[in-house]
């Protein structure tokens, strides 16, 4: 639930996913469920010579298990609150 | 049916404690060996070893890595662990 | 019932780790958040894309990123990077 719950304090903030076949989009988050699919607004793809077939989507729901990678910026994250619910994420995982 | 499903578990469930601490061979999906020493693991099979040494495929390929810590392999990536 | 893989490197939080992914990537950066998933957060992380060149020789390709979220399905190793 820790990264379902880091996803949710980043919607509305513009985020660059990578997916597992190299295709890389940047777009606002629109929403995110407990599997971290992603709902992505006003997509641009950040290589679009070699992804030209998505030129002209502007909205898009990216299965959770197609990630790769969200690349982040650094003011968006609170790194203090986050090692804290990791922390407390793994004492509360212990069965 | 139960009692089989509790006999396979016990039996797995025996050969990982009593390897703990022993040598051991870990294979990996991608063909990746690492030898060292087993340090814990899981029922996921994450695995935790100390002093290992990274190979491909085969210890007689040569070496590709030591690692002097400790190393985190992910359960769902491995193939097989035995005893070196 | 402390000493399980996972267990291993939430001592690593706010440190440098070194992580091997699927697909001959590495990354190295500072963690900042996991789950048992192995789905993390690292910071200040270094990328390293290993690939073979139109001649056949290895080369290393560099990416640099101040926050990024990494999926745990691709990770396979981790460990603290104390080697170069």
């Amino acid at each position: 639930m820790l990264f379902f719950s880091f996803f949710k304090t980043l919607v509305d903030q513009e985020v660059v996913v990578q997916l597992k076949n190299d295709i890389e989009l940047k777009g606002t988050l629109q929403s995110v469920d407990q599997f971290l699919n992603l709902k992505l607004d006003n997509i641009s793809c950040t290589d679009e010579e070699k992804y030209p077939h998505l030129v002209s989507v502007r909205n898009i729901f990216i299965r959770g298990s197609t990630v790769r990678y969200v690349y982040l910026n650094k003011n968006m994250v609170d790194t203090n609150l986050l090692q804290d619910a990791t922390r407390r994420e793994a004492m509360s995982e212990r069965k | 049916m139960s009692a089989v499903t509790q006999e396979t578990t016990s039996a797995s469930t025996q050969f990982l404690s009593d390897i703990i601490g022993k040598p051991v061979n870990v294979k990996l999906h991608s063909g990746m060996l690492y030898i060292g020493t087993l340090e814990s693991i899981d029922g996921f099979m994450n695995i935790a070893l100390s002093s290992a040494t990274e190979h491909y495929e085969n210890k007689n390929n040569g070496l590709i890595n030591t690692y002097n810590s400790d190393v985190f392999l992910r359960g769902t990536q491995v193939m097989y662990i035995s005893e070196a | 019932m402390s000493d399980t893989p996972l267990d291993l490197w939430k001592l690593n939080l706010d440190e440098s780790i070194y992580v091997k992914l699927r697909g001959a990537r590495s990354l190295v950066g500072t963690l900042q958040a996991f789950d048992s998933h192995c789905n993390m957060v690292l910071s200040d992380c270094v990328e390293t894309i290993y690939s073979l060149n139109s001649e056949g020789m290895l080369q290393n390709e560099e990416r640099k990123s101040e926050m990024l979220f990494v999926r745990g399905d691709s990770v396979t190793l981790i460990t603290t990077p104390d080697e170069e």
